[in-house]
């Protein structure tokens, strides 16, 4: 029965956008049915794959350097009063800052190359890690950490025994949304220099038909799912112990 | 003052510092220092002009957001074949960068004042709508068999029960939704035909004017900062009984 309302959802929208498609005609919005037979055109289409595939790579690097920087330095948010005040002021203004308007500097700064997409992906996601990281520090419950001091542990024990799997749980949460925000922001970056999906959006934004230009969008909604869910098996696999709280 | 609140100041103060002895020491068209990105904010008559309508965009693609996503969110909350119907749909769509969007909205806007209106509005819209729909079903079930108890007739229901008691997420999806809708602004004014902030941005950009670039850049994350302060005051004033 909830399946079927789930699907009556969908499938609603399919028909509106189906209709709305063929009276408006492919030029303004081209139905699901030429978006369908598209994809299957993109799908036999290597060099388009090849293209999205390489602009995956940046994204994938910017993220893992957002989780070696953020990670660590959330957890010492959290748990320093002294690091917290010195440091949560440029956190939030940081995180409010909209990546797009930083990127003209970066384009000075670092040219158009990959590294500049890589940057781009950093300073939009690494934020996101740290304050997540942040937050799953400060509650850590001090009792857990108390008990541990009256039975003698050293502080890498404690750090290791109590606060890791403590933290755990904040730390996939934070690598989630850090690359949620990650793969937005290799789209928005080579929109910016019109290279990998970026150019690909852009030169079928030129197309008559707006078929392809959905059927690539359709290709990012996949990507973008695929990456949260998949980040999401990982971390029921890696913690069994306590599921990530908010999905 | 305590030395609680100082340190903050003492690091953004520090930050400043940071920025205008880097800003110093290297030529200018590669890093520009504080004090010539202030110059540049008193010294652009353009720039009150962009401000605002910038602002302007900003709200009107603000409320037209809202203005779905609120209630959508809300009954998606509180009805849950709403939840059941919208929910994949909405997963699938938010997964979409916003941005990608930009292509198609310039096939169906153009590339001026209504798409950027546009970008805002599906910028802030997710943020929005998740936030209200998480926190209409959390709104404790204790709180309405109460007013059931008491048969209170819908109009109280609404008025004395659900309205008080939505308005913290409402005040948490506002504001999150209004930092969002910054952010788009400024995308929406650099990657659409260049307006307002955004062509103050570009034009520095393409005259190695990095005083004038990081001055832009500051004003919009003072704009972000500001919004943000500005709500969290709102709400705590308004909603005096959330005090803890």
């Amino acid at each position: 029965m909830i399946l079927l309302l789930r699907l009556s959802g969908l499938s609603l929208f399919l028909l509106a956008w189906e209709a709305a498609g063929r009276s408006l005609g492919d030029a303004l919005l081209a139905p699901p049915s030429s978006v369908a037979l598209e994809m299957w055109a993109l799908a036999g289409d290597a060099q388009t794959l090849r293209v999205i595939w390489q602009s995956l790579a940046p994204a994938l690097v910017g993220f893992a350097i957002s989780c070696a920087i953020g990670m660590p330095l959330g957890a010492i948010m959290g748990r320093s009063k002294l690091a917290d005040a010195l440091l949560h002021p440029w956190m939030s203004l940081f995180v409010v800052t909209s990546v797009a308007a930083i990127v003209p500097i970066l384009i000075l700064l670092l040219g158009t190359g990959w590294w500049f997409v890589v940057a781009v992906v950093v300073l939009s996601s690494v934020w996101y890690v740290v304050l997540t990281t942040y937050q799953g520090a400060v509650r850590i419950e001090r009792r857990l950490l108390d008990v541990g001091r009256s039975f003698g542990a050293s502080r890498l024990q404690a750090f290791r025994t109590i606060m890791l799997p403590a933290l755990f749980p904040y730390l996939l949460a934070g690598a989630r949304i850090g690359l949620v925000h990650a793969v937005r922001s290799v789209v928005l970056a080579q929109l910016f220099i019109l290279t990998g999906i970026g150019g690909l959006l852009q030169e079928a934004g030129m197309d008559i038909s707006t078929a392809r230009l959905l059927s690539l969008l359709v290709v990012i909604m996949g990507i973008g799912l695929a990456a949260s869910s998949g980040l999401g098996r990982v971390a029921d696999w890696l913690a069994p112990w306590q599921k990530v709280a908010e999905r | 003052m305590s030395l609680r609140r100082l340190l903050p100041l003492f690091s953004v103060a520090a930050g400043l510092a940071v920025w205008e002895v880097v800003g110093r020491s290297t030529p200018p068209v590669v890093f520009a220092p504080a004090s010539a990105a202030g110059w540049y904010l008193l010294h652009t008559a353009a720039l009150p002009g962009a401000i605002a309508q910038s602002l302007l965009t900003l709200v009107t693609g603000f409320v037209l957001s809202a203005v779905v996503a609120l209630p959508l969110g809300f009954a998606m909350g509180r009805v849950w074949w709403v939840r059941e119907m919208m929910h994949p749909l909405m997963t699938g769509i938010y997964a979409i960068p916003p941005v990608a969007f930009i292509p198609f909205l310039v096939v169906w806007f153009g590339l001026f004042v209504e798409s950027r209106v546009a970008i805002v509005a599906i910028m802030s819209f997710f943020e929005m709508l998740t936030i209200a729909s998480a926190g209409a079903a959390a709104i404790p079930p204790k709180l309405l068999d109460v007013a059931r108890s008491f048969s209170a007739p819908r109009w109280r229901m609404v008025a004395a029960v659900l309205i008080p008691a939505s308005l913290p997420f409402l005040f948490t999806a506002i504001r999150i939704g209004l930092v969002r809708a910054v952010a788009g602004v400024i995308t929406a004014e650099l990657l659409l035909s260049p307006a307002n902030l955004g062509k103050l941005l570009l034009d520095s950009a393409a005259r190695f004017n990095t005083a004038g670039i990081l001055a832009i850049v500051a004003t919009v994350a003072l704009l972000g900062l500001a919004i943000q302060q500005g709500l969290l005051w709102l709400e705590r004033h308004v909603l005096r009984w959330e005090r803890p």
